[in-house]
């Protein structure tokens, strides 16, 4: 069992390292082959957010969401949800605080 | 904007949610990719936008969430057309403005003419209207740009070249005319000036040669005016040459007028029997409704008259109206009697002396008098006219050879 877990260890780091290789071949951030979410923002009012998500709280004050790794909680006054999709959401009203915190903690 | 009218197109639906659930609706709207658009919170309800066949697939989600979104309002054109079906006075007038709309895009509305010194936009125009059956309100498609082309080139031969072009519902035509307008010029060759008609010079005007007669002469038919013979003087005033010239002025001769003619007394007087009338309907030069009375045996006259409905200046409906007036009638022959036909013929000369001063002649004083002899007339109208009467007179080689007492010294 644990040698089984400890090649499943080195095989997600070769695989780590293949991808890092690759994003470096071809030029492209390393982000999109991983999977990471992306958010981009306009200014404080807009915020988009991309990648896989679920949405654990929303009020006018504070939008939680709940990635992979992570939750990132969003704070702020009017916020509203322009549009949410399978892959992505857009968050606008005035924006004042974005924190990450692991999932054990918040 | 663009995805704004898009959604208003297919429809959506303003729904409001409780409060404790709207976190796992939306989720499983996520996960079963149905769209929820401007989610906000107003005083403790959540108020967002769906599609219209979105919410036909909420079920499931419904049944797991237990809450039934409430619908609050409805948005969009599918919406729109439902309210409108009841009121069917409003679809036919949209459907007939956009019909209308569609129609006057197919029509050429105006031309614009360019290049034309000698020929002007209305000439043009005309000849499009005689000629080709081109108007304002012309149907895009009959319009062939070659073919109007060709036919301009044809009827104006001055025309160089003409280009035609349709863009939109405008018609541009070019012109580039070879040949410019000319003063006027008498012959080419040198010429005297000599007197058309006998009497009394009122005045004269020299633009070259020498004047032969001065204000108050009196002359007769064939008087030379103005010489085209200029004699070349040298210092001592010996004569060198006779330079031939074209001799050009005008000369004012008072003259007499003497108008005759001679004419039947008799004629026949139309007796109106009867009156019909016809129409015809065209709508972009097509016949669509055609009715025109005929009489059997009996004379008839036709007199037709169109109605175009016009609202610009270049502007023709496509639809014309023509009406047809049939009058017949019966001839009787009679005569004139002595007053009527003297009525008749001062109407005549009036319009004789009308021409003349169109012709720039003026005319002083004027008499008319008929005599009728048996059942024919002759009108003699007299009076005093003064006008620009002179034609040329070639230069002959002798003319060109006299010379002065001096000519002799010279080898």
């Amino acid at each position: 069992m644990k040698y089984m877990k400890q090649t499943e260890r080195d095989r997600k780091k070769e695989y780590e390292h293949y991808l890092e290789y690759e994003c470096d071949k071809l030029g492209i951030p390393k982000e999109i082959l991983k999977g990471y979410p992306t958010i981009r923002m306009s200014g404080n009012h807009f915020l988009d957010f991309r990648g896989d998500y679920v949405i654990e709280e929303y009020t006018t004050e504070l939008v939680r969401l709940r990635t992979l790794k992570h939750h990132i909680l969003i704070q702020g006054s009017h916020l509203c949800l322009a549009y949410f999709t399978k892959d992505e959401i857009r968050i606008s009203g005035n924006i004042l605080n974005i924190s990450y915190c692991s999932k054990g903690d918040c | 904007m663009f995805s704004k009218l898009v959604l208003f197109f297919k429809g959506y639906l303003i729904i409001s949610l409780k409060e404790t659930v709207k976190e796992r609706f939306f989720n499983l709207c996520k996960a079963k990719e149905i769209e929820i658009i401007d989610t906000i919170m107003i005083n403790q309800s959540i108020y967002c936008k769906m599609k219209l066949k979105d919410y036909w697939k909420i079920r499931p989600v419904v049944k797991k969430t237990k809450c039934l979104p409430r619908i609050e309002k409805k948005r969009g054109f599918p919406f729109v057309c439902r309210k409108m079906l009841k009121r069917k006075g409003i679809m036919l007038g949209c459907f007939f403005g956009v019909f209308i709309l569609w129609q006057m895009t197919q029509r050429i509305w105006y031309t614009q003419v360019q290049g034309g010194f000698v020929h002007t936009r209305e000439q043009i125009l005309t000849t499009l209207e005689n000629e080709m059956k081109i108007f304002g309100g012309t149907n895009k498609y009959i319009v062939n740009c070659k073919d109007i082309e060709t036919k301009i080139r044809l009827i104006y031969p001055q025309i160089g070249w003409v280009s035609v072009e349709k863009r939109g519902c405008n018609l541009y035509i070019r012109l580039n005319e070879s040949s410019m307008p000319q003063t006027e010029t008498g012959p080419e060759n040198s010429s005297h000036i000599i007197a058309e008609r006998s009497g009394i010079v009122k005045r004269i005007e020299v633009l070259s040669g020498i004047a032969t007669v001065k204000e108050g002469d009196v002359v007769q038919k064939g008087d030379l005016l103005i010489s085209g013979i200029v004699p070349v003087v040298g210092d001592y005033d010996e004569l060198i040459y006779n330079n031939p010239v074209g001799a050009k002025g005008k000369v004012w001769i008072e003259t007499e007028l003497l108008y005759q003619k001679t004419g039947s007394l008799l004629y026949e007087k139309k007796i109106e029997k009867g009156q019909k009338t016809g129409c015809e309907i065209f709508w972009d030069q097509r016949k669509i409704f055609s009715y025109i009375p005929r009489y059997s045996g009996v004379k008839y006259d036709i007199m037709e008259y169109d109605i175009v409905p016009f609202c610009f200046r270049d502007y023709q409906a496509p639809l014309r109206v023509r009406f047809y007036e049939l009058t017949a009638y019966e001839t009787e022959p009679k005569q004139w009697i002595k007053e009527e036909a003297k009525q008749m013929a001062e109407t005549e000369f009036s319009l004789f002396l009308e021409d003349l001063k169109m012709q720039g002649i003026h005319v002083m004083n004027s008499e008319v008098s008929v005599e009728c002899i048996g059942t024919s007339y002759r009108l003699t109208g007299t009076g005093i006219i003064c006008g620009n009467f002179i034609s040329y007179q070639e230069i002959e080689q002798e003319e060109l050879i006299k010379q002065d007492e001096y000519s002799g010294n010279h080898s």
